[in-house]
């Protein structure tokens, strides 16, 4: 057990480092992008306000005037007035913005060629070093804003970039350009969020990097690479540098893309020091999480030897305990990762993104509002317009509030709270408002009514509340309000007069955006008794609707008493992720250990007899959780793109004895693929079979249908719960350079990428599921088994199924076995077949048929087994005939051992080996036809139940070109059977 | 309106009738309407493609030649009243001094010009302002007169350099009368786009008709 879990911590460890510098770069890339689209936004928004800004500006007498006269020398002090407040003061202080724009550092006016007018007093528009002011001009007039950025006074102390946007002016009597407004602005900081010994972004313009944290002998460094990646013309890209001896990650993007002003670019290095160590610790908070999962264990396997012998009753309370806390541990986790996604991408600046437009919005009707001689209709129209921006601003707040829930953001602050003045204040509110109801307002509340919360969000609950009583009432109602204190609880009642919640709405009046059924008649968006609600929970407490019928309305709020506070969250800190892993790997502990009493229940519902017994059915099968990680291309029948895998398989059995002599079986595959895939998932019948058993003492029988071979010893334990290994023995699964669908090219290459490896044959494709006919039985020591199929041993799944290859070349292949004692047996295999599918005729040369290549295999196998080992022992020799040229050899074999140290815990060790022969290719050339490897795979394994398996793998494999030919993998399989 | 402008055309022509005896008349083919006429007919200066005329259209006819420069002129107005210019077109001499009264009741007017051939800013004066706001129109070319207060205004002076010129009626008929013998170039300036012009030879005494097409 202890080794199991050394093993799966070794494992995690080995995924959590491989991926974690490819996912940490990924994190920074996106969290970079995150921040420029965010930037792209702020600075639409901003373009937007002052594009507003232009087309207001043009019409102003003078500066119309200025442009449409032949005046622009006049623009300049025609502007002056209009863009005063866009203009730092830097004399009398400002608030920050105007309308959503943020104070200009300077302003220029291009003229119809693109050319800066120069301003006659340049100390009013922002003055400007010449060679700074020639920046600013354009090739032609642009027809849309174009983004740009100005670096001023470079290489000295004050070395600042400015953001400059310019706009276009058009004539508003022809319609033409005929001037520009450049603007200039600080810029937004991208990665202001982030600690300074974090992120350092700058700004890389005109070959020159901005980046003022970082030392010169840095920026030389970043100065050469950005260099170098441009030239390789990249408009975005991250890159790995070295500074100082330090590893860094660099990111750029172009800040200005499509824009008629230089290309910008934003920069970004992130120091990999700090991360590298974060990872460092990862490693030690998961070796942490080991040694907890191990004491686990030992408390798990102890209860489960003791559950053995306790009595049934016991073991059903245990079981509904352990349903129970699997419930609980699987809720928490789940809500942890809800939680974690949520509050990923939330940022900081929904709140300003979502508000500044509103607030253009409304400064704009504001000034619509001003205007003089405005019809009293369209005031009024205006008027409603501008309370609707209010209104707009108060859904904003709410949503924000509930999604900084969501996020698991908003903290409650808990202290005493006094209910009483809060329900007071809201009643003075009231009764300072225009009441055309009339209400009937009624508070028996007692002097101090204390809870436990924060007074801001305890007053939102009660605000909402009490707004609704009125919102909804009828004319000439009540509202009441009292409170009551029970079992340690403070409960607050909100009664109001007025039609009922129809009982169809009532369970859905706390969702998001639901309304009473009058709701469209009166204010509100539907959002007020969710976040009141939300807000109640995160108080420890709960909302509720106590009644709603004929005239009364009463909702009811619970709170705690001030001393009573709950409970503290979960401590969100860099064990979050240790705690997260813990929760997983116990989730699929859990079943493991709680798994025996179900699975027997399940077993016994999945049995079926009848006609006395002589019919009995039994459905069974497995669920296989694999996952694989491999360096360099997937090995063996492995078929991916990616580094890592991961493959559920469900099989089901059905097996069927009809009377003493006729048992039928077959398996059914739910996966991603006869082999490991990631393609989508499939439904298949691998196998199926009727055998007849005339004699019962097993001497003969036969079977038909499409079934494992005969050849060899793995076959017959190669299903997940038997086999040691997660993986098949080499000579199963090494493809070769045959190739079912087209005769031998003249010089036996190499197999092409590793994405056609199913286009080739291995000496034995799996357990070789091909259809036929069998005969087997046991005779004294000795036992036999012969099979006719339709498609060879090294065919490919996809010619197993009758329907997909006939008989017209069929197989033959036998074993004969011999045991002598019962510790050891032998056996003789041997296998001959044409290899060739129907389509490869065609390519074959002329005057040759399919039945002309044959396959030709010679197999021995020993096994032994004693006390607690088990060895194995395949060897191979097989053949692909070409006639007319040299026949292809191989030499395939594998030694495995399996050693079991208490009745659940194994571990295997297997090595494996396969040769090619030379062939002589039409030039009279002799080479090797494939590259001679090896490979070592070790295992362990756990049975927690005789319902669960857990086993762990990892190879190592290496062919005849040398070390660059070394791969490597790990394998895990949790196996479920049933 | 159509009056004062007679008058105006009258009494120029008057003051020169000692020394000059020829006629030419006729009629200038103007553009069509951009609206349909309106009870109280004002007109008004309109942009279209940044070409700036009268609406309705009317032209204005001058005798293109050096003259002599009289030793004074006479003050010409431009008025302003329910915000818009009266005269909404002005031909002058080069020399003209031209005021611009403020005839509303209780606004104040801006009246200003960015154009090359006047640039002026007269700030902004009341009703009854004295002396009335004036400027002296020294260079031939278009003036476009605007407020800075009310930025529908638009108003033309039109400087020319001779003292031989007349608007025409709505219809686009003209008279210039007391023309000096000799041969010149009439011209018509029909927007700030268009002038077109026709050689004419005058004589003593003579009536030359002459129609722009």
């Amino acid at each position: 057990m202890m080794l199991v879990v050394a093993g799966l911590t070794a494992a995690g460890l080995y995924f959590a480092q491989r991926n974690a510098t490819g996912a940490l770069q990924q994190n920074l890339q996106r969290d970079f992008q995150a921040d420029l689209d965010g930037l792209h936004k702020v600075e639409e928004l901003r373009y937007a306000a002052l594009a507003e800004r232009c087309r207001t500006l043009v019409v102003k007498p003078r500066i119309h005037a200025a442009l449409e006269d032949n005046a622009l020398d006049l623009l300049y002090p025609s502007a002056k007035d209009e863009l005063r407040d866009i203009m730092q003061d830097e004399a009398r202080p400002q608030p920050d913005q105007i309308a959503g724009i943020p104070h200009a550092r300077f302003y220029r006016f291009l003229d119809r060629t693109g050319a800066v007018l120069p301003p006659p007093n340049p100390g009013e528009v922002g003055a400007l070093r010449p060679d700074e002011e020639a920046q600013l001009a354009l090739k032609a007039l642009p027809q849309t804003g174009q983004i740009g950025y100005l670096l001023r006074n470079a290489g000295t102390a004050e070395e600042t970039i400015d953001e400059i946007i310019a706009l276009p002016i058009g004539s508003t009597e022809t319609g033409e350009l005929i001037a520009a407004l450049v603007i200039g602005f600080k810029p937004l900081e991208v990665a202001q969020k982030r600690g300074p010994e974090e992120m350092k972004s700058g700004i890389w313009i005109n070959g020159w990097l901005h980046l003022p944290a970082l030392p010169e002998s840095a920026r030389a460094t970043i100065d050469r690479e950005m260099t170098r990646l441009l030239a390789a013309n990249q408009a975005e890209h991250s890159s790995p540098v070295e500074i100082g001896g330090d590893p860094y990650l660099l990111f750029f993007k172009r800040l200005n893309p499509d824009s008629a002003f230089p290309p910008v670019y934003e920069v970004c290095v992130y120091p990999l020091k700090s991360a590298l160590a974060r990872q460092h610790r990862l490693r030690w908070q998961i070796l942490g999480a080991g040694g907890i999962l191990m004491l686990i264990g030992f408390v798990a396997s102890h209860l489960i030897a003791k559950r053995l012998s306790a009595p049934v009753a016991k073991l059903a309370i245990d079981s509904e305990e352990n349903r129970a806390r699997r419930k609980r541990v699987e809720a928490a986790l789940a809500s942890k990762q809800e939680e974690l996604q949520r509050s990923s991408r939330f940022s900081a600046d929904a709140s300003h993104q979502l508000k500044t437009p509103v607030t253009v919005l409304r400064a704009g009707i504001e000034e619509l509002l001003r205007r003089e001689n405005l019809e009293p209709a369209l005031y009024d129209e205006l008027s409603a317009l501008h309370h609707q921006t209010y209104r707009l601003t108060g859904v904003i707040d709410d949503l924000l509030l509930l999604s900084r829930m969501d996020a698991g953001r908003l903290k409650i602050e808990f202290g005493a709270v006094d209910l009483t003045p809060l329900v007071e204040e809201w009643l003075d509110d009231l009764n300072a408002l225009p009441d055309p109801l009339g209400l009937d307002v009624k508070a028996h509340l007692p002097a101090p009514l204390l809870i436990s919360g924060e007074r801001r969000y305890a007053s939102l609950i009660l605000q909402n509340l009490l707004e609704n009583a009125r919102k909804y009432n009828r004319p000439g109602g009540r509202i009441h309000v009292s409170a009551r204190e029970e079992e340690g609880s403070v409960y607050l009642t909100v009664g109001n007069s007025g039609p009922p919640i129809p009982a169809e709405i009532q369970p859905h009046i706390f969702e998001r955006f639901s309304r009473g059924a009058n709701g469209e008649k009166i204010a509100g968006h539907g959002l007020g008794l969710n976040l009141a609600r939300e807000l109640a929970r995160l108080h420890g407490g709960e909302l509720l609707l106590v009644s709603s019928q004929e005239d009364w309305t009463e909702f009811e709020v619970r709170f705690r008493p001030p001393e009573q506070t709950p409970a503290p969250a979960l401590q969100r800190t860099g064990l979050k992720s240790t705690a997260s892993a813990v929760a997983f790997i116990m989730l699929c502990l859990l079943p493991a250990a709680r798994g025996q009493d179900f699975l027997d229940r399940v077993d016994e519902a999945l049995t079926f007899s009848g006609f006395n017994n002589i019919v009995r059915t039994r459905v069974s099968g497995t669920l296989d959780l694999e996952g694989y990680a491999f360096s360099g291309p997937a090995p063996g029948l492995i078929l991916t793109t990616s580094d890592a895998l991961f493959n559920p398989r469900l099989s089901l059995f059905v097996d069927a004895q009809l009377g003493p002599n006729v048992y039928a079986f077959t398996q059914t595959r739910i996966d991603r693929g006869f082999d490991p895939t990631d393609h989508g998932a499939q439904i298949r019948l691998d196998e199926y079979a009727v055998r007849i058993t005339p004699w019962e003492d097993g001497r003969f029988s036969l079977q038909a249908g499409q079934f494992a071979t005969v050849v060899g010893t793995w076959v017959g334990r190669h299903l997940s719960w038997d086999n040691p290994f997660v993986n098949a023995p080499l000579p199963y699964e090494n493809v070769t350079a045959i190739e079912d669908k087209s005769a031998p090219s003249y010089l036996f290459l190499e197999i092409g990428t590793p994405s056609e490896k199913y286009e080739y044959n291995p000496v034995i494709w799996g357990p070789s599921y091909a259809t036929g006919v069998s005969v087997a039985g046991r005779i004294g020591r000795f036992d036999y088994a012969a099979e006719i199929k339709n498609a060879s041993l090294s065919s490919r799944p996809e010619s197993w199924p009758v329907t997909r290859m006939d008989f017209d070349h069929p197989t033959v292949s036998g074993r004969l076995g011999f045991r002598p004692n019962e510790m050891w047996t032998f056996g003789f295999s041997a296998s001959d077949g044409a290899y060739f599918r129907p389509e490869a005729m065609g390519t074959l040369p002329f005057g040759r048929g399919i039945g002309d290549y044959h396959e030709r295999v010679l197999g021995q196998d020993i096994s032994f087994a004693w006390h607690h080992w088990q060895l194995w022992a395949e060897f191979f020799e097989a053949r692909f005939e070409v006639p007319g040229f040299s026949d292809a050899d191989t030499f395939a074999y594998y030694l495995e051992a399996k050693y079991k140290f208490t009745p659940q815990f194994f571990g295997a060790i297997r090595w494996n080996q396969q040769f090619f022969g030379d062939v002589t290719n039409v030039y009279g050339d002799s080479a090797s036809w494939g590259r001679d490897l090896w490979r070592a795979d070790i295992a362990a394994g756990y049975r927690f139940t005789a319902h669960t398996q857990l086993k762990l793998q990892y190879s190592f494999q290496r062919d005849s070109y040398g070390l660059r030919d070394v791969a490597h993998m790990i394998a895990a399989q949790f196996t479920v059977r049933f | 309106m159509r009056l004062v402008l007679l008058f105006a055309v009258a009494f120029g022509g008057m003051a020169k009738l000692a020394f000059a005896q020829a006629t030419v008349e006729g009629r200038v083919e103007l553009p069509k309407s951009k609206s349909a006429p309106v009870m109280t007919k004002r007109y008004e200066i309109v942009t279209s493609g940044g070409v700036l005329a009268t609406n309705p259209p009317l032209a204005v006819v001058y005798l293109e030649g050096s003259f002599p420069k009289p030793a004074n002129l006479p003050t010409k107005q431009v008025a302003q009243k329910d915000l818009a210019f009266l005269p909404a077109l002005l031909p002058i001499q080069v020399g003209t001094k031209v005021e611009f009264p403020n005839l509303e009741k209780d606004t104040y007017h801006n009246i200003f010009s960015y154009s090359p051939a006047k640039r002026f800013d007269l700030g902004r004066y009341r009703a009854d302002e004295k002396p009335v706001p004036s400027q002296i129109f020294d260079v031939a070319g278009l003036v476009t007169l605007r407020c800075d207060i009310h930025e529908h205004m638009r108003g033309l002076i039109l400087v020319l350099a001779t003292p031989h010129f007349a608007v025409t009626d709505e219809a686009g008929h003209f008279k210039l009368t007391g023309l000096p013998a000799g041969h010149y170039d009439l011209k018509a300036w029909v927007d700030s786009r268009t002038t077109r012009e026709h050689p004419v030879d005058l004589k003593s005494g003579s009536t030359v008709h002459v129609d722009f097409p």
